[in-house]
C-alpha cells in the first residue's frame, strides 16, 4: 500500500518509560509506558524474564514477532510460587491413594532457575472416587467471584492426565503432553476461604485415569479474576504486579483531525469483558475521540466517534473471537465513517460531524481519556497505526486483510 | 511513589475508605477511581490454614485475621491521606504481600 501512515508502532524497541513508534522518526509518535512495578514476559528463547518496573514488555508467548503486553493490576495469591513443595503446600489421600510426596527440587523451571519441584501422585489401586492423591493449599475469598489458578506442569509422557482445581469443588481435568505445559483453570469461590487443588482422583469426572505419575511443578499463581495473566514471582508473601498503560503518541500536527484512519492488529485475553476497555486516538480531554473497543458482550468489538462529546458514528460486531489478532480500522472525515476488520467492512454511517481542525493530539491505551486503570486497554498489540486521510476501501482492504 | 499497608475494621470500611480517594460515574453507569493509586485489598487474611477434603469442603475451618487488609502503591503522595494513617501498619519485612520487585522498606509511608 503507498499510503504511508503518520504513526506507525510495531512492537521492537523500547527504553523504560517508552515505546518506540517506527514512524514518525523524531519522537512525536513515541508511546510513554507505565507500569508501577516489575512483570514478567516470555523473552524471544521461550523463558519466563523479570523485567523491572516502567519497562515494556515485548512478549513472544505467541510464537513469530513480539506484540506489546497490556494486562491489569493482578495479585498472585500463593506466597511461594517457584517453590511449589511439601512447606507450602497441603497434601493428603484418601482410600488406596498415598500422600504426595516431592522427590527433588533443584530442577530447571520454565524461568532458566533450578527451582522445579519433582512431584509422585499415586492413587494406587483403587478405581473409585474415593481414591485420591492431591496437593491443596487454603487461601481467603470471596464467595461469589472468580479465581484463576495456572501452574506450569512437566510431563515426562504425553497424554498425562492431572486435576486441578483453583476454589469450590469442580474438579479440571488436563492432558498434559511431554515436556512443560502451562495449565489453567478459573472457578468461582463458594465462601470466605477456598482451596487450590492438583492432583489425582480415580472415576471423577473423566474415568479412570493414570494412577502413577511423576511430574514437575513450578510457577503457581492463584489470582481473583475469570483469565490467567502473565506469571507473577512470589517469595514468602502475596505480590501484586501493577497495570500496563501506553499515552502520548502523536500531536497535533501529526494528526489530521479533519480526515484520517485509525488502525490496530490487537488480542483480548478473554471473549467476554469483566469491564470495557479499549484505545483511543483522542484529544486530552477524551470529550473527541476515535475508540475502538471492547465490550462486556461477548466478542464484541465497538469502534465510536465522539464529537465534542456527542457519539457521532457507533459500530458494533461480534463476528470475531476477540482472542485472536484482529485488524481493525475505522475511517472518519466529514459525513463518512466506516469500520473494517479483516478485510471486511462492517458498516458505514454517512451522517457524521467532525473534530474541529487540530483537535486530536495523542493515542493511549484507554477510554474517554481515563488513566486510572479502570478502562486500560487490556490486550497484546502487534501493529498500529494513524493515517492522515480515510483510507479507499481498497486501502482498508488490503490494510486489514491476512 | 510510596507503599502504605492499612488494617481496617471491616470490609465496610476499607470501601468507604477506599472510595473516598474519589470515583466518578461513566456513562454506561459504571463507577471508577479517578485516582492513579494501585489498591489491593487482601481481605480477611489466612492466618492459620483450614484443611479440605476431596470435595473442596471444610474439615477445620481456617482462621481469618480479624482486620480487613489493604495495600496501597500511592502515587504523588508523601503522607497517609486524609483517615487512613490511623490504620497504617508498619512491618519490619515486605510483610503479608509486596508490589512485585518494590521494597516496602525503601519506599514505606
Amino acid at each position: 500500500m503507498a499510503t504511508k501512515p503518520s504513526l506507525a508502532l510495531i512492537p521492537s524497541a523500547y527504553k523504560a518509560s517508552k515505546v518506540y513508534s517506527i514512524l514518525p522518526n523524531n519522537g512525536d509518535g513515541d508511546f510513554t509506558f507505565s507500569r508501577g512495578s516489575e512483570a514478567t514476559r516470555i523473552n524471544k528463547d521461550g523463558l519466563i524474564e523479570t523485567v523491572l518496573d516502567n519497562i515494556p514488555r515485548l512478549d513472544y508467548s505467541d510464537g513469530g514477532c513480539p506484540s506489546l503486553l497490556l494486562e491489569p493490576q493482578r495479585t498472585n495469591l500463593f506466597e511461594n510460587s517457584s517453590r511449589v513443595n511439601e512447606a507450602n503446600t497441603s497434601n493428603f489421600a484418601i482410600g488406596t491413594g498415598q500422600t504426595p510426596t516431592v522427590l527433588s527440587e533443584n530442577n530447571l523451571a520454565p524461568d532458566g532457575s533450578l527451582t522445579a519441584c519433582e512431584w509422585n501422585f499415586n492413587v494406587g489401586s483403587g478405581v473409585t472416587t474415593d481414591d485420591a492423591s492431591l496437593i491443596n493449599k487454603s487461601y481467603a475469598t470471596t464467595s461469589g467471584v472468580d479465581y484463576t489458578l495456572s501452574v506450569y506442569i512437566y510431563a515426562e509422557l504425553d497424554n498425562t492426565k492431572i486435576y486441578i482445581r483453583a476454589a469450590g469443588s469442580i474438579y479440571s481435568l488436563r492432558t498434559l503432553n511431554a515436556g512443560w505445559n502451562k495449565v489453567e483453570v478459573t472457578d468461582t469461590a463458594t465462601s470466605t476461604s477456598s482451596s487450590w487443588l492438583i492432583g489425582l482422583r480415580q472415576a471423577f469426572s473423566g474415568g479412570i485415569i493414570n494412577s502413577n505419575i511423576t511430574v514437575k511443578i513450578w510457577g503457581l499463581q492463584v489470582e481473583e479474576g475469570s483469565y490467567v495473566t502473565s506469571y507473577i514471582p512470589t517469595s514468602g508473601g502475596a505480590a501484586t504486579r501493577d497495570n500496563d498503560f501506553i499515552s502520548g503518541a502523536g500531536n497535533a500536527n501529526l494528526f489530521n483531525s479533519l480526515d484520517g484512519t485509525f488502525f490496530v492488529q490487537m488480542a483480548s485475553f478473554l471473549n467476554t469483558q469483566t469491564n470495557s476497555n479499549g484505545i483511543e486516538l483522542s484529544d486530552s480531554s477524551g470529550q473527541n475521540r476515535v475508540t475502538i473497543q471492547y465490550d462486556t458482550t461477548n466478542n464484541q468489538i465497538r469502534a465510536e466517534i465522539k464529537v465534542a462529546n456527542v457519539t457521532e458514528a457507533l459500530f458494533f460486531t461480534s463476528t470475531y473471537d476477540v482472542t485472536n489478532f484482529n485488524k481493525i480500522a475505522v475511517t472518519y472525515k466529514y459525513n463518512e465513517a466506516k469500520l473494517y476488520i479483516n478485510g471486511n467492512l462492517i458498516s458505514t454511517d454517512t451522517n457524521v460531524n467532525i473534530f474541529a481542525e487540530d483537535t486530536l493530539t495523542e493515542v493511549r491505551s484507554t477510554i474517554a481519556g481515563i488513566s486510572s486503570g479502570a478502562f486500560n486497554l487490556q490486550a497484546k498489540i502487534k501493529d498500529l497505526r494513524v493515517y492522515d486521510k480515510a483510507l479507499t476501501d481498497a486501502e482498508l482492504i488490503e490494510l486489514t486483510s491476512n | 511513589m510510596k507503599i502504605g499497608k492499612y488494617e481496617f475494621n471491616d470490609k465496610t470500611q476499607a470501601d468507604s475508605k477506599i472510595k473516598a480517594l474519589g470515583v466518578e460515574t461513566n456513562e454506561e453507569g459504571i463507577e471508577y477511581p479517578t485516582h492513579g493509586h494501585a489498591v489491593v485489598t487482601l481481605g480477611h487474611i489466612v492466618i492459620e490454614e483450614g484443611t479440605y477434603d476431596e470435595n473442596g469442603d471444610v474439615i477445620t475451618e481456617p482462621v481469618l485475621s480479624d482486620k480487613y487488609h489493604v495495600d496501597v502503591m500511592w502515587q504523588g503522595l508523601e503522607n497517609h491521606p486524609y483517615g487512613w494513617s490511623t490504620y497504617a501498619v508498619t512491618p519490619s519485612d515486605n510483610g503479608l504481600h509486596s508490589f512485585l520487585g518494590i521494597d516496602y522498606q525503601e519506599y514505606k509511608l
